[in-house]
């Protein structure tokens, strides 16, 4: 069932033509700021077909997962079906501007780390925002699933075993155990938000660690009223690896979040750097 | 004095200090008259030597160390929150202080900051290459925080200081640059409003000085006090205390450097007197 064949990497699942470019990108950056990094991309038989060359260089390895019409489901099978001992599990849409070596030191601490907090463009943390009324009628832990750590162990295992589980009974759980819950379908930032209560919030996170935690560019989290998406807000630069929102150089991991911003333009400017 | 060239031909080993004023007069507002005023408080509580620059037909009253003369060219408007009217504002040019002031440390402040405790001494023992007044506390509703709904954060250039180094004369070419090319840096950093402000070219240059970064790097580490209404008259009846009286409220607070933004108050013969007895205590 497992099969390591490295120490530590940065995994994504990528389901769809337009994730798979998504994390055709996030390789590249990964790579122009930690040319040693290794990097996994989980993709189901179809998306795998649509692999070109120029990716399966840069994708050091591609795992499949089984079909699925809700992509979401296939996030605990990323525990099994890693190459790595140790992993980073990013979600697709989210580029590193600079190297974090030093996060897998910290990391190690725990078998399961799942980021506590995002930041704004400001760089400031943003604990609660509008987004997170329903963690709280539920009182559940604000955890954020763009990025999160596991290690190859038993209690990792438990972990994403226990997730799995809140994946099968979610309808139940959904509309049994939950207020106001209007996700019809199962999304990882309830699901794991559910597995780290029951499996102790203590033992899958690490508040104090402040930098394993990235930009998230949902407007809200922004402090900017209305809806409209941040593409359509502020101006923004890229001149690999940096990336420059509203004049603000970004040093931490920029989960971008609008789908359309990975354009064949920047993937190519990325190429290129 | 002349600045770092002159301490350096000098060898002198201890660098001369000073403030920098600002004032061109309007059509509506008299602000060389301010600075004179202001200029009393700021001999009173920190003995410094005052440059003045000013325009060419301007006539100080005060005996400033240097006043230096230059040509307005700027073209700029304010909208007045007190009287809700549409103002000429002569604001432009403020990053020639650094060119201007015959000082290695010196202290730009706005003639509308009233100097009524030693603190901006302090300020001039930190280690620094210039700072910035970053926070305002207002005796009104909260300030916006932003240049603009979608902005960053700006500063205060209100109360600005400098050592004459090339990181300073970076940060006041770029605010030059800034004022100069107005219309695409407003639009850049999506500010609301037209109008020229230093406030906000002060925080652009900062940020981009900063390698496009928020730092408090070049912050004073404190804030001012900023009363934004209209202002009937200050007291100073009450010891180590002034009294602020606005048209339906007073404002007691410690004496110590305030930021009024009500011109005709400091234009009128109220504010002379409360220099006036400010230099008596």
């Amino acid at each position: 069932m497992f099969d390591h064949k490295e120490q530590q990497g940065f995994m994504t699942l990528a389901i769809g033509a337009d994730y798979l470019e998504m994390a055709y990108l996030q390789a590249l950056s990964i790579k122009l700021v930690m040319p040693d990094a290794r990097y996994c991309v989980a993709v189901d038989a179809s998306t795998q077909d649509l692999i070109t060359d120029k990716q399966s260089q840069v994708f050091d390895y591609v795992r499949t997962v089984p079909d699925t019409d809700w992509p979401m489901d296939r996030e605990p099978d990323l525990f099994a079906s890693s190459p790595f001992k140790e992993t980073i599990k990013v979600e697709a849409d989210l580029l590193f501007t600079r190297n974090v070596d030093h996060w897998w030191s910290s990391l190690r601490l725990k078998p399961v780390v799942l980021a506590t907090h995002c930041r704004n463009l400001q760089d400031q943390v943003v604990v609660d925002t509008g987004y997170r009324k329903f963690w709280v009628d539920n009182d559940l832990p604000n955890i954020y699933n763009g990025m999160m750590y596991f290690r190859f162990t038993r209690e990792a295992t438990e972990f994403f075993q226990l997730a799995r589980t809140l994946y099968k009974h979610y309808n139940h759980i959904r509309d049994n155990v939950l207020i106001n819950c209007r996700e019809e379908r199962p999304s990882t930032d309830v699901v794991y938000a559910l597995a780290a209560k029951m499996y102790g919030v203590e033992n899958c996170t690490i508040p104090s660690l402040d930098y394993f935690n990235f930009v998230h560019m949902k407007p809200h989290i922004q402090g900017w009223a209305g809806s409209s998406k941040w593409t359509d807000t502020v101006m923004c630069e890229t001149d690999p690896p940096v990336i420059r929102i509203n004049n603000i150089n970004q040093l931490n991991p920029v989960h971008y979040h609008v789908k359309e911003w990975c354009t064949q333009e920047l993937i190519e400017q990325y190429e290129r750097a | 004095m002349t600045g770092i060239n002159n301490t350096m031909n000098s060898g002198a080993s201890v660098e001369s200090k000073g403030v920098v004023f600002f004032a061109h007069n309007t059509v509506d507002v008299d602000y060389v008259r301010i600075a004179d005023l202001s200029a009393r408080l700021v001999e009173q509580h920190l003995d410094l030597p005052i440059t003045l620059v000013t325009d060419t037909e301007s006539q100080p009253e005060h005996d400033y160390d240097h006043v230096v003369r230059v040509e307005y060219t700027g073209n700029n408007f304010r909208n007045d929150h007190i009287s809700k009217e549409t103002k000429q504002w002569k604001n432009h040019g403020r990053y020639t202080a650094y060119e201007h002031s015959p000082y290695d440390n010196t202290l730009l402040i706005d003639t509308d900051y009233l100097v009524l405790d030693d603190g901006l001494l302090k300020l001039m023992e930190l280690d620094y290459d210039y700072r910035v007044m970053e926070n305002s506390n207002s005796s009104a509703e909260t300030m916006p925080a932003r240049m603009g709904q979608v902005s960053l954060p700006y500063l205060w250039a209100t109360v600005v200081m400098f050592r004459k180094c090339p990181r300073s004369k970076m940060f006041f070419d770029f605010i030059g640059r800034i004022q100069r090319n107005w219309a695409y840096y407003r639009n850049l950093f999506m500010v609301d409003g037209t109008s020229y402000r230093n406030d906000y070219a002060f925080a652009m240059s900062n940020t981009i000085i900063n390698g496009y970064s928020l730092t408090t790097k070049n912050i004073i580490p404190w804030k001012m006090f900023t009363v934004v209404q209209e202002v009937v008259r200050m007291d100073t009846n009450l010891k180590n205390k002034i009294i602020v009286r606005l048209k339906d409220l007073a404002i007691t607070i410690p004496k110590h450097n305030v930021h009024i933004m009500d011109k005709n108050f400091l234009t009128s013969e109220a504010f002379e007197e409360f220099v006036e007895e400010i230099l008596d205590v």
